[in-house]
């Protein structure tokens, strides 16, 4: 498989700002499907910025000038087969799903609460084999949807047990064998918590 | 507070039992900085899927910075978001 050689390519200018070229904390990014563009999630501005994989350079912004977008506090986000977006959208506690290729907002889930489909901090998200793997935060748990936003199932409850428990969930990933991998904050030892769906 | 991108072993027990593991970490890149290859708190990160490149948001830099894959051995990419 792969390896990072340490080699340093290049990178954006790390100006702070509001601008078309700036970025104010940007949270993830991921591929779209023909492997052309990228889109960073830009969490202090809320919105998303697409890049062009060769150049870098900013092609266009995906904002709030659709009203049913309107993200707030944009965090992790992915890109499914069919070149849909799957953004946690942190401040509104819900997943939006928008269509790559023209900005279009396409349907959303999920409000503040603890019930299956809530969230409280919605933080970041993965797709893998057709199934939406959620880190939801300040619930302790990862919730697994269907890519339609159907409700399959959770796991996680706060705790510090070696079984089913943890305490709040980061970073998400699905590997080939379809074992979850979750990243906690504020555990620095690298401990990957999985299960097989 | 750790600033890198870390390279780890998945561990697969070929049962369904939920697990804690700490799998050992091949490589690590990366300190704190805003200079090449350095990073304040790293956020998000994606692979081309041509696996030619790794993208990391690099998240109170307010940048992003890319480094290039060679093919290995099997991994999973740990990154110490903050």
């Amino acid at each position: 498989m792969l390896t990072i050689d340490g080699q340093f390519v290049r990178s954006t200018s790390g100006i702070k700002g509001r601008g078309f070229e700036e970025l104010n904390n940007p949270r993830d990014v991921c591929i779209n499907t023909s492997n052309e563009w990228f889109i960073v999630s830009d969490s202090g501005n809320h919105r998303l910025v697409v890049y062009d994989i060769n150049n870098f350079q900013v092609q266009r912004l995906i904002d709030g000038n659709d009203s049913q977008i309107n993200l707030h506090f944009p965090f992790g986000i992915c890109c499914d087969e069919n070149d849909l977006l799957y953004v946690c959208d942190r401040g509104n506690n819900r997943i939006v799903v928008i269509r790559f290729n023209d900005g279009l907002f396409l349907r959303q889930w999920g409000r503040k609460g603890t019930q299956q489909g809530e969230f409280d901090a919605p933080d970041f998200i993965c797709c893998r084999q057709n199934i939406l793997a959620v880190s939801d935060f300040n619930n302790h748990r990862i919730q697994v949807f269907t890519l339609n936003g159907q409700f399959l199932f959770t796991f996680g409850k706060l705790g510090s047990g070696d079984t089913g428990e943890f305490r709040y969930p980061r970073g998400i990933a699905i590997d080939d064998e379809g074992f979850f991998m979750v990243k906690l904050l504020f555990v620095f030892t690298k401990i990957h918590f999985m299960m097989k769906y | 507070m750790d600033q890198h991108v870390s390279l780890s072993m998945a561990v697969d027990d070929n049962n369904n039992r939920q697990q804690l593991v700490s799998p050992p970490v091949i490589r690590q890149v990366g300190q704190w900085g805003n200079g090449p290859l350095e990073f304040w708190c790293p956020s998000g990160l994606a692979i081309t899927r041509n696996n030619q490149h790794l993208i990391v948001v690099d998240s109170w830099n307010h940048r992003l910075q890319v480094s290039i894959l060679i093919e290995e051995e099997k991994f999973s990419f740990l990154l110490d978001r903050c």
